[in-house]
């Protein structure tokens, strides 16, 4: 038997396994809900009619729409921001040595807090959510971009030194491209904080997309539109983390182990 | 016969080195090379051989000029003081390959930082890549080969510079015996080929012998040149079995006489020697510690 054939093998193996779990788990749910009354708990059938309805009549997916755009404004504004911020912090070391401090202070408390004085500055809207989302994704990226050009391996910059690599081959041939795997991780980071951003500035301010169906349906207990929308934010949260991941086993595969293509 | 005015290609008076290192909240000034010289004529083979630890690298980072003697000079084709460049290729202990390139793009890094042409580099180590037994291999990445692949392409990359000099710190080190041994002879008719000045570190008898025209044979650290000695087996060695020639085996006895008896004298281990082990025992084979870290 090959090693595919056996993997192949393994893989539906799986599968099963996590089709029967979800059988078991709605099956588990549906009674549950049925003896705990649906305001406490909503059936899978009522919250799977519910979907019908919200994918239907276009709610769900206008709802998406506004907090994507939202979030990719942010998230691209944090990463055009935050890499050559790591980049100058890794290659400049008095830049650095200057700015980290800061940066972690910053990292370490809590977003929400800074929300009323972005309310005042920036309104309540799309400007005011977009840079909630900024500085929620911008601290991962920064952080971690930074440390991977701190991290470069020294045994490479002095082979590489010993090539006859100067200052600037230095930085744009082995710093650069050795910090990729981190500065990817960062953004991925940047993607789960960028999320959590935008649903908390919907939350907070007007109460559009995602977030504000999420308010709106549970403040009016209308259980089964709610869990509709918590679970296209889980899967748009999952799908997004995921893409990144794929991006960095395409580009950066030696710390992966894939093959490269 | 290189150019008559010069004496030496390498020349290596009264160098002295000696590294900060932490000991509990102090740092103590611990000497790694001590007066040390010796010389190296143009096209010559020199094999260095000393115990682990005695100062091999540091040694070799000062012939390239990675860093300064705080004593004594070193001199490239006459002329002092030795600074990195392509004149001198460096294989190292630890294969340092750059992991997001490819075999080729590694063997053309140097010359990338150069400044050639990307056709030309890319020839270039194309055609090293087969010279070194790479063919195949051309488009993988490090982590994908084997221990003894990825040293091939550290050879490759040193040799595709071209360099006058080549500086080997115990190449084979970390290889198993028969790779080890193809690779020796590789690199002999490599070198009978390429005739550039090899300067070669080991911890092994029988590769020094076997490799050498002369061995420069250091004490413990820290290190001095304890005694040079000419191997005279004829060359091209790969076409006999230089293992059973009777002056390979007179001179392998005599190298362990000599290293024996260094073992024997610790007073020519300075107090400043704290390391916790002791081990200034040739040793055939090394564990392999000295694999990349490429995860
Ligand atoms: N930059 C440095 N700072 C402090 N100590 C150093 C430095 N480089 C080397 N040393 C110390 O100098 C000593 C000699 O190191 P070196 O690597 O030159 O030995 P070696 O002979 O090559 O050893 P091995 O056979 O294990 O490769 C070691 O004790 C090492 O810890
Ligand atoms: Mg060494």
């Amino acid at each position: 038997m090959s090693n595919g054939e056996s993997k192949g093998v393994r893989r539906l193996g799986a599968n099963t396994y996590r089709l029967i779990l979800f059988t078991i788990l709605i099956i588990v749910w549906q009674i549950i809900s049925m003896s705990l009354g649906r305001m406490f708990l909503p059936t899978p059938s009522g919250v799977a009619t519910a979907a019908v309805e919200l994918f239907a009549n276009g709610t769900i997916i206008e709802a998406t729409l506004i907090s994507l755009a939202t979030f990719a404004t942010g998230y691209l504004l944090a990463v055009a921001l935050a890499i050559p911020m790591g980049l100058m912090m890794g290659g400049f070391k008095k830049v650095g040595e200057a700015l980290d401090v800061y940066i972690n202070a910053f990292n370490a408390m809590p977003r929400i807090a800074l929300i009323p004085l972005i309310m005042i500055w920036f309104g309540l809207d799309f400007q005011a959510k977009v840079v909630i989302v900024l500085i929620s994704a911008f601290f991962p990226i920064v952080i971690n971009t930074y440390t991977g050009v701190l991290n470069v391996d020294k045994d490479l910059l002095e082979a590489s030194r010993s090539f006859g690599a100067k200052d600037k081959d230095l930085f744009l041939r082995i710093m650069l491209p050795a910090s990729v795997p981190f500065l990817m991780t960062g953004l991925r980071l940047g993607v789960a904080r960028g999320i959590m951003g935008i649903i908390m500035a919907e939350f907070f301010m007007t109460a559009k997309g995602l977030g504000g169906l999420i308010v709106t349906y549970g403040s009016t207990f209308q259980m089964e539109k709610l869990f509709v929308a918590v679970t296209v934010l889980t899967v748009i949260g999952g799908v997004l983390a995921e893409s990144v991941k794929r991006v960095e086993k395409l580009i950066a595969p030696w710390k992966t182990g894939t093959i490269h293509p | 016969m290189g150019s008559d005015n010069l004496l030496y290609k390498v020349e290596v008076d009264s160098v002295n080195k000696s590294f900060y290192r932490r000991d509990g909240d102090k740092f103590k000034l611990l000497k790694i090379v001590e007066d040390l010289s010796f010389t190296v004529s143009d096209k010559e083979f020199v094999v260095i051989v000393g115990p682990s630890g005695c100062g091999k690298t540091t040694l070799l980072r000062l012939i390239d000029g990675l860093i300064q003697p705080d004593a004594g000079r070193i001199s490239i084709n006459g002329r002092s003081p030795s600074a990195p460049g392509p004149d001198k290729g460096v294989v190292f202990q630890s294969f340092r390959l750059l992991p997001w390139k490819n075999v080729l793009e590694n063997i053309a890094f140097p010359l990338a930082i150069q400044g050639l042409h990307k056709e030309k580099r890319m020839a270039r180590a194309l055609e090293y890549a087969k010279l070194v037994g790479l063919t195949g291999f051309e488009h993988s990445y490090p982590h994908e080969l084997s221990g003894g692949m990825q040293q091939r392409v550290g050879l490759a990359r040193a040799l595709a510079m071209d360099p006058e000099i080549l500086l080997m710190d115990e190449p084979f080190a970390s290889l198993d015996a028969q790779i080890r041994e193809i690779m020796q002879l590789e690199l002999l008719k490599i070198w009978s080929q390429k005739k550039t000045t090899v300067i070669f570190v080991t911890h092994s008898l029988d590769e020094a012998v076997l490799l050498a025209d002369r061995i420069v044979l250091l004490g413990p650290r820290p290190s001095t040149v304890k005694e040079v000695i000419d191997i005279s087996l004829p060359r091209p060695r790969w076409t006999y079995d230089v293992k059973s020639h009777p002056d390979y085996i007179s001179i392998r006895a005599y190298l362990w006489r000599r290293i024996k008896e260094m073992v024997a004298t610790p007073e020519s281990i300075p107090e400043m020697y704290t390391e916790p082990q002791i081990q200034p025992l040739i040793k055939e084979s090394r564990p392999t510690t000295s694999q990349p870290t490429t995860d």
